[in-house]
């Protein structure tokens, strides 16, 4: 069954045409790569999924659910989590903060229970802070909790975001150039982390420019080139698709080092 | 060399006692009056600091202090209702007017946001001034002691307690909403709005939840403030009045928030005395030290003490940073 | 209604407009090139009438007054932005705190410098013209011709290469920066010429409306309602909502009197329900 169908979609700005009437669907538990040269709208794409933009044209469907005119927190209730691609973090937060304001969501108890702290809530809060300690050891961070995010590594806080989307307990997990910027070391911990994710049973969204990671973690792969989508099939398949080639390559306009 | 470092609830207990004593302390009936002004002041700034750290900057809590003020003023002269009732039906009224104002503005992005709050700022005045209803220009006079039984506040010892009174009730609604999950979610706002929003955050209702605070507990403070002085005007409650909230929150340290607004209002009220400035320079007074605390404590008052005072309550509880780039 | 009313009105209304699209476009320079949230920008227009009026009264020429002033102001914000605004590295609020504080300073300085009465400047294009049986004051006509000429240098300038790089700089500071462009420069750029916008709006209206030291507190909320309905990155947005809240004001008076003001934030209101990022606004949402 199909968690998140988009039909039709687009996204104008003005006369800017970033999403032209894009139709997708991605399977429970499968992880699916969006690849594309830059300006291919796929971040774009992402935002309006997120619900960070409203698409001009189109339906998203998320559990047979039309969640087209949600805002963004309601989405996340429904399931969806992304991270960004700048990386974008409670800066002044320890790790182990930032992770358990995330949790935030998951909490029951309403506003007024919450401010009495009374004993179911403070129940609550003490799940959160397990189920913190829980991810913050499964994505490997568990030694860093007390550092604030700011002094983190690069990497670290990359993989920081990760864990701020996972603490959502999502079930669609969108993760936006998730290896940007990383050292070779650092990537193949993230996709590492990101292969654990999976195996958890996780639905997973890609966006990455970085094609060995790509070709490596995801089952299929979306290709986009001026907002539409141009090519989708198994990484083998794409790799060998003319279409897809010419995009990368260029027509002498377009001239980006992705081969 | 270290500087030695205070244990917080040292700090706090002794603090706590010096206020209990100092009507002991202080002979002047002048001091006490600022006292009891920067207390009723301190509320609304620690009203303006909580809707600062969710990302919304108003210039109109003067008006909701106002608010408050003309509910208790009105009932009590007009209905002849107990100052007892007045005090919470006026937060009660001044909430209310939050809630609507907020349901109708908060999601406008924040010039628009602020834009509206200047607006109000503005109109209220001259709406309330041809309100004949509510006293007009002249305003409500003769605005009813407070009285327990037979025992009537008179003193300016008895309001100062009164003040304090109220200056706790407030602390207390504060902590308990900045240690709740609601505070947390305030962080997560004023940290980074959108990574909040992505981790399901509803960014309007907690902003929401910070402007109705904060306009319920300046309508208490404006409660008081009218029984205090007996007689209110619209000029009292304009724009300049928010603006010099805004400057006490500034002096006070933006990242703190019940001791910066406290402090912020001590501060800027009692130099103006003390210094014998004139009414006619307070502006400009006012402007300068804001000018210098911005430019050199960025953090406050608060901000350049916590280096010599551990604060772990304060120190954990991050808004908006002092000094990050912006919206 | 009578044609000579209506033709009254839509001059009062052309003459407000064009200090407010002044006002208005030197906000949106401020704001939208050097990113300060000026709130004291209106204590700058007000500035500018007190100059040009004091000047004026002490017998200068008109023509040399306003361009005392402009530069005046120019050098104001110039310095403003040395001093203050640039250390600030672009923190939203402080910068907002320390205009405010400035505004107070500005207006607290004029009244005690020149008294808290209005000053009444004598208009320097006296007389009146008459076309058909319509009796129109030559004043109002200057006070149009002089903002329309001041707008279209201001247009001529963003037409030139320093005004290509003004406008990059207010799209992405980063990819001006990238391209070679000082940013630095083009910031103090677009504060002095802001402000000095504002400094010759006041001046240009002077004769028409007498300089008081709190003038620059109504025309605040006006320049934030035109910059929120237009969109406050957008120059050309300021200058049509200017001129149609100029027209709204002086109708809505002749109608309304004093609920003039709620017209003017009903139509806001209705504005911020339908598009909240301004008519001529770019969607809010930035890149993630």
């Amino acid at each position: 069954m199909a968690i998140l169908e988009i039909k039709g979609v687009s996204k104008h700005f003005g006369g800017l045409i970033a999403v032209d009437e894009v139709d997708l669907e991605i399977e429970e538990s499968e992880i699916r790569g969006i690849i594309g040269p830059n300006g291919a709208g796929k971040t774009t794409l992402f935002n309006v999924i997120s619900g960070f933009l409203m698409p001009t044209k189109g339906r998203l469907v998320f559990k047979g659910e039309d969640i087209t005119k949600l805002p963004v927190h309601a989405r996340v209730g429904r399931g969806i989590a992304r991270t960004f691609q700048l990386t974008n973090l409670f800066m002044d937060l320890t790790v182990f903060e930032n992770v358990s304001i995330s949790y935030h969501k998951n909490y029951h108890q309403g506003l007024v229970r919450q401010f009495l702290h009374t004993a179911r809530a403070r129940n609550e809060y003490e799940i959160c802070r397990q189920r913190t300690v829980e991810t913050l050891k499964f994505m490997g961070l568990g030694p860093l909790q007390n550092r604030l995010a700011k002094n983190l590594s690069y990497g670290h806080q990359r993989i920081l975001g990760v864990c701020i989307a996972l603490a959502t307990r999502p079930s669609l997990l969108m993760l936006d150039e998730p290896v940007a910027g990383m050292n070779p070391e650092e990537t193949l911990m993230m996709m590492e982390l990101i292969r654990k994710i999976r195996d958890g049973g996780m639905t997973l969204l890609l966006v990455e420019h970085d094609m060995a990671a790509v070709m490596n973690l995801c089952e299929r792969i979306s290709v986009f080139d001026y907002g539409k989508k141009i090519g989708e099939g198994s990484p083998n398949q794409i790799k060998t698709d003319k279409k897809v080639i010419e995009a990368y390559l260029g027509s002498g306009e377009n001239n980006n080092n992705y081969a | 060399m270290q500087l030695q470092k205070y244990p917080q609830w040292l700090l706090l207990t002794g603090i706590f006692l010096i206020l209990i004593f100092l009507p002991f302390l202080i002979t002047s009936q002048h001091l006490m009056h600022i006292l009891i002004l920067a207390g009723l002041e301190c509320i609304a700034v620690m009203g303006f600091i909580a809707q600062y750290n969710v990302r919304l900057i108003t210039f109109c809590t003067a008006t909701f202090w106002g608010l408050g003020a003309y509910a208790s003023g009105f009932l009590s002269t007009k209905l002849g209702m107990n100052f007892w009732f007045c005090l919470p039906l006026a937060g009660v009224i001044a909430g209310c007017f939050a809630l609507i104002i907020g349901l109708l503005v908060i999601r406008a992005g924040w010039v628009t946001f602020l834009m509206i709050t200047v607006v109000m700022a503005e109109i209220s005045v001259e709406a309330i001034g041809h309100m004949n209803l509510l006293g007009g220009w002249d305003g409500i006079t003769r605005i009813p002691r407070p009285a327990i039984g037979s025992y009537l506040f008179l003193s300016k010892a008895s309001y100062y307690y009164l003040t304090l009174a109220l200056v706790m009730v407030c602390v207390l609604i504060f902590k308990g909403l900045y240690k709740s999950a609601i505070g947390k979610a305030w962080t997560a706002i004023g940290q980074s709005p959108d990574l909040a929003e992505s981790v399901g955050i509803d960014l309007f209702k907690y902003r929401m939840i910070a402007y109705v605070a904060a306009g319920f507990t300046s309508g208490l403070s404006g409660s008081l403030y009218a029984h205090y002085v007996s007689y209110i005007a619209p000029q009292t409650f304009d724009i300049i009045r928010s603006l010099y909230i805004s400057i006490d929150a500034v002096v006070g340290g933006l990242g703190f928030v019940i001791s910066g607004p406290i402090v912020g209002s001590i501060i800027l009220r009692a130099i103006p005395e003390w210094l014998r400035i004139a009414d006619k320079y307070q502006p400009i007074f006012e402007g300068c030290f804001i000018i210098l605390c911005a430019l050199f404590f960025r953090k406050g008052v608060i901000g350049l003490l916590s280096r010599y005072v551990v604060r772990p309550d304060e120190k954990s509880w991050k808004g908006v940073s002092v000094g990050d780039p912006g919206d | 209604m009578d044609f000579k009313v209506f033709f009254q009105l839509l001059l009062n209304g052309l003459v407000l407009g064009s200090s407010y699209i002044l006002v208005a476009a030197g906000f949106t320079l401020v704001y939208g090139s050097a990113r300060v949230f000026n709130f004291a920008h209106g204590h700058f227009y007000m500035l500018g009438a007190f100059i040009y009026g004091g000047l004026v009264l002490l017998g200068l020429p008109w023509i040399l007054s306003l361009i005392i002033a402009g530069l005046a102001l120019a050098l104001f914000g110039y310095l403003s932005w040395q001093v203050i605004f640039r250390p600030l590295y672009f923190d939203v609020f402080l910068t907002v705190a320390t205009t405010v504080g400035l505004g107070l300073i500005m207006v607290q300085g004029v009244i005690v410098i020149a008294g808290e009465r209005d000053i009444v400047v004598p208009s320097v294009f006296k007389g009146v013209l008459t076309l058909g049986d319509t009796a129109v004051s030559v004043e109002k006509i200057s006070i149009v011709l002089i903002s329309l000429a001041v707008m279209l240098a201001l247009h001529l300038f963003l037409k030139s290469k320093i005004g290509k790089a003004l406008e990059a700089t207010t799209i992405d500071p980063e990819g001006a920066s990238l391209q070679g462009i000082n940013t630095g420069r083009m910031f103090v750029i677009a504060m002095a010429l802001g402000s000095a916008l504002a400094g010759i709006a006041g001046a240009v209206i002077v004769p028409y409306l007498s300089a008081q030291p709190n003038m620059g507190y109504p025309i605040t909320t006006t320049y934030l309602c035109i910059v929120v309905v237009a969109g406050h990155g957008s120059l050309k947005g300021a200058v049509v909502t200017g001129l149609l809240f100029g027209l709204i004001k002086s109708f809505g008076y002749h109608f309304l009197g004093t609920w003039d003001y709620t017209l003017m934030l009903l139509l806001v209101a209705v504005i911020m329900y339908l598009r909240p990022w301004g008519i001529w606004g770019v969607e809010f949402r930035r890149k993630v």
